[in-house]
C-alpha cells in the first residue's frame, strides 16, 4: 500500500493535562436543545443541566435507556454539536479549542467508513487527520492491525469486511493517535465474544498508561466489568454519578442486583 | 486552528476524492471517453489536391482577378467544414446583389445560419491580386468511413474539430455528465455516520468541506486537462497542425464547473441527498441557461424591447444574480475564433455594441454567485449539529 511522505503539521500547542488533578473532561450545568429552523414545536431538549467530570486514569461509564441523551453528551464532548447552555472543558480547555481533539480517540457506534479504502489506507487517512506523523503511522499501523486481529486483511478493501471486522477496525482507528481519552459509544455492537475481550483489554491498556475511557452503553454487564464510576442518564438528566457499589446501595428498597438498582433509577428518573 | 493543519487536511481529502473517483468507476469512465475522443482524432486526415512546387516567381493556380464574380462564386461554393454541406450554399440567397459592389467592400449583415460570410468571400477575392485560391481539400474522419467533408483553408479544419470538442464535449455534455457523476461525492462524505469520526479530529471543520470541494475541482481539472491535452496531441499528430490556443479552454471550463458545483455543494450540505444534488444541479444549470439565453434574446430582438418593465427587470436581475452558462460557452467560442467557421449562437458583437455584454464582468459575477453559494454551504456545515 502506497503511503504518503508528507509530514503532519505540528499540533497547535501542548494538549497535555496541565496537572494531575485537572479533570480530562468537565461538564458544568450543560444543556443541549436541538432546534428546528422551520418548526419551533420540533425542538428537542436532549440534555438538561448535566454536570460531571472524568479524572485522569479513570474509566467512566454512561448508562441509560435509549434516547436518554447519552450520545448527545458524547457529541458535545467531541464538538460534533455545541452546548445550548452551561460550560464544558476538555483537557482544561474550552470545547471550542479543537487542538485538544488530537488526544482523543473515538469509536463510533455505527461506522460508515469509505468502503473503497483498504484497512491500511483507512488508518493512514484517519491517522493523518489526527495529525500523527508519517513515520509514526508507518510503525504503528501494522501493530494496531495485529492488535485487533486484522493483520492478515490489511490490504483488503473494507467493503468485504463484516460488521464485527469493521468494529475492530473502528477500534484500531480510535487508537491510531495513542489517545489520552478514549471515547466509545456502544462499542460492543456487532462484536463477538473475542471482540468483547479485545475491548476490555484495550480499556485496560489505556488505563495502564494513565489514560481515561468514556464508555457509553446500555449493556450493564459491559459497563460493570470495566468502569470505575458510572453516570446514569434518564430522560435527558444525569440522575446518578458514582461507583457501581454505591449505585447498588443507593437504590431503594434494597435491590437484589445491579439491574434492579438501575431499573429503579430509570423509574425514578422518568417519574 | 493553524493553517498547516488545514492545508494538510485539504491535501488528504483531495487524495481521497481521487480514490473515490477510481473506486466508483467514474475515473475510468471519464478517462475512457477521453481516450475514445483521442482515438477518433487520430483517424482524422486532411487531404489537399496535389500542387506543383513553387520556386518563388510562379503564380499559384487561381482564377483570374479579372473575373471576380466567378472567383467569388467558386470560393463561395466551397462550404466550410460542418456548415453548408447539408444545407446547400447560401440557401435562398442570391450572390449577385452582393457582388455588384465589387470595387467597394461589401457590407453584409448577419449571415444565414450555417453559411459562409459573404463579406469574407469578397475580401478574400479582393485581397488576392492573383485571384481566389482553389484550395479545396477534404477532411476525413475514421479513416474515411464518414464521407469526406470539403473545406476552405488548410488549418481551419483542425480548429473546427477543436471547437466541437471544447464547446460540445468538454463544456457541454461532458460538464453536465461530470456534474451528475460527481454529485454523489459530497453527500456520501457528509453522511452523519461517516463524517462524525472526521469531525472529531483536531482539524478545522471548514477544512473538511473545503478539502472535499477542492478535491472534486482538482479531479475535474485533471480530467479536463487530460481531455484537452490528449485530443490536442492526437489532432496535432494526425494532421501536423499544432494549435495551442485550444488550451485556453481548460481554465474556462473549470470555472464553469466550479460555479455549478458550488450549488451542488450547497444542496449536499443542506439535504445530504445524492438524488437532490444530481437533479438539482442539472435543473439549476438549465434554468440559468434559459435565463441567460432569454436575456440576450430580449436584448437583440427589437420586438422584445417592449416587455413589461417588471418582466424586463426580473430578466435582467436574474441574469446578473445567477451564473451564466451560455456566457461561458460564448466566451469559449470567442477564444477559439469559432465565428470564422460557424454561425453565432448569439450575436455577441451587437450585444457588446449595445453595452449589454461584458465577458469579464459576466465571468466575475458568475464566480461571485458561486462564492456566495459556497459560503452559505460552509456556514451551514459549520453550524450544523451532527
Amino acid at each position: 500500500m502506497a503511503v504518503t511522505t508528507q509530514t503532519a503539521p505540528a499540533r497547535s500547542g501542548p494538549v497535555a493535562i496541565p496537572n494531575a488533578t485537572t479533570p480530562l473532561v468537565e461538564f458544568v450545568n450543560v444543556s443541549k436543545t436541538y432546534k428546528d429552523f422551520w418548526f419551533k414545536s420540533r425542538c428537542v431538549q436532549a440534555v438538561r443541566d448535566v454536570s460531571f467530570r472524568i479524572e485522569p486514569g479513570e474509566v467512566f461509564g454512561l448508562l441509560g435507556p435509549n434516547r436518554a441523551g447519552k450520545t448527545t453528551l458524547v457529541k458535545l464532548l467531541l464538538s460534533l454539536c455545541q452546548p445550548s447552555a452551561g460550560t464544558a472543558t476538555r483537557f482544561g480547555r474550552p470545547l471550542a479549542d479543537r487542538s485538544t481533539l488530537a488526544r482523543i480517540g473515538y469509536v463510533h457506534e455505527n461506522h460508515a467508513f469509505p468502503r473503497y479504502l483498504t484497512a491500511v489506507a483507512l488508518l493512514e487517512y484517519y491517522g493523518a487527520l489526527s495529525l500523527v506523523t508519517y513515520e509514526t503511522l508507518r510503525t504503528r499501523i501494522p501493530q494496531l492491525l495485529k492488535r485487533v486481529g486484522l493483520d492478515d486483511r490489511g490490504n483488503e478493501p473494507i467493503a468485504r469486511f463484516s460488521k464485527g471486522m469493521l468494529q475492530r477496525l473502528g477500534i484500531a482507528q480510535a487508537l491510531v493517535n495513542e489517545p489520552q481519552l478514549l471515547v466509545m459509544d456502544e462499542p460492543t455492537e456487532g462484536l463477538d465474544l473475542n471482540g468483547r475481550h479485545l475491548l476490555r483489554d484495550v480499556v485496560d491498556e489505556v488505563r495502564a498508561r494513565k489514560g481515561s475511557v468514556l464508555l457509553v452503553s446500555h449493556v450493564l454487564t459491559e459497563v460493570a466489568a470495566v468502569c470505575d464510576r458510572v453516570g446514569v442518564v434518564v430522560n435527558s438528566r444525569l440522575v446518578y454519578t458514582g461507583s457501581m457499589a454505591a449505585l447498588l446501595k443507593s437504590a431503594s428498597p434494597s435491590p437484589r442486583s445491579l439491574e434492579e438498582a438501575l431499573n429503579d433509577l430509570y423509574r425514578r428518573g422518568n417519574g | 486552528m493553524n493553517a498547516p493543519a488545514a492545508i494538510y487536511t485539504i491535501q488528504w481529502l483531495i487524495r481521497d476524492t481521487f480514490r473515490q473517483a477510481r473506486a466508483s468507476g467514474i475515473f475510468y469512465l471519464m478517462t475512457g471517453i477521453t481516450v475514445l475522443c483521442m482515438a477518433v482524432c487520430l483517424t482524422i486526415r486532411i487531404t489537399a489536391p496535389p500542387q506543383l512546387p513553387l520556386t518563388g516567381k510562379e503564380r499559384k493556380e487561381s482564377l483570374p482577378a479579372s473575373f471576380p464574380t466567378d472567383a467569388a462564386t467558386v470560393a463561395a461554393t466551397v462550404p466550410c467544414f460542418g456548415a453548408g454541406a447539408s444545407q446547400g450554399v447560401f440557401p435562398g440567397v442570391s450572390l449577385a446583389p452582393l457582388l455588384q459592389g465589387w470595387e467597394e467592400p461589401a457590407v453584409v449583415g448577419a449571415r444565414p445560419r450555417g453559411a459562409v460570410e459573404y463579406t469574407e468571400v469578397v475580401k478574400v477575392a479582393k485581397g488576392n491580386e492573383g485571384g481566389v485560391d482553389l484550395q479545396t481539400g477534404h477532411i476525413e474522419i475514421l479513416f474515411g468511413a464518414i464521407p469526406p467533408i470539403r473545406l476552405v483553408g488548410d488549418d481551419l479544419p483542425v480548429r473546427a474539430v477543436q471547437i466541437h470538442l471544447a464547446s460540445f464535449v468538454a463544456d457541454g455534455v461532458g460538464l453536465l455528465l461530470a456534474l451528475m457523476w460527481t454529485a454523489g461525492f459530497l453527500p456520501t462524505f457528509l453522511e452523519p455516520s461517516a463524517v462524525s469520526v472526521l469531525l472529531a479530529k483536531p482539524v478545522p471543520r471548514w477544512s473538511l468541506l473545503a478539502g472535499k470541494f477542492l478535491g472534486v475541482l482538482v479531479y475535474f481539472g485533471f480530467q479536463t486537462t487530460l481531455f484537452i491535452g490528449g485530443t490536442w496531441l492526437a489532432l496535432s499528430v494526425a494532421t501536423g497542425y499544432w494549435d495551442p490556443i485550444y488550451f485556453l479552454c481548460i481554465p474556462l471550463v473549470l470555472l464553469h464547473f466550479a460555479v455549478f458545483f458550488s450549488f451542488s455543494a450547497l444542496l449536499a450540505v443542506t439535504t445530504r441527498s445524492t438524488g437532490a444534488c444530481v437533479i438539482g444541479s442539472i435543473v439549476f444549470w438549465m434554468m440559468c441557461y434559459a435565463m441567460n439565453y432569454g436575456r440576450h434574446t430580449a436584448m437583440l430582438i427589437p420586438e422584445l424591447q417592449n416587455l413589461s418593465p417588471a418582466f424586463a427587470f426580473t430578466l435582467e436581475a436574474g441574469y446578473w444574480l445567477f451564473p451564466k452558462p451560455l456566457d461561458f460557452h460564448l466566451i469559449l467560442r470567442d477564444l477559439l475564433n469559432a465565428d470564422t467557421l460557424f454561425a453565432r449562437v448569439v450575436d455577441t458583437p451587437k450585444l457588446i455594441e449595445q453595452g449589454a455584454w461584458k465577458p469579464l464582468l459576466s465571468v466575475l459575477t458568475s464566480l461571485g454567485t458561486g462564492v456566495v453559494l459556497l459560503s452559505i454551504a460552509a456556514y451551514d456545515f459549520l453550524t450544523t449539529d451532527y
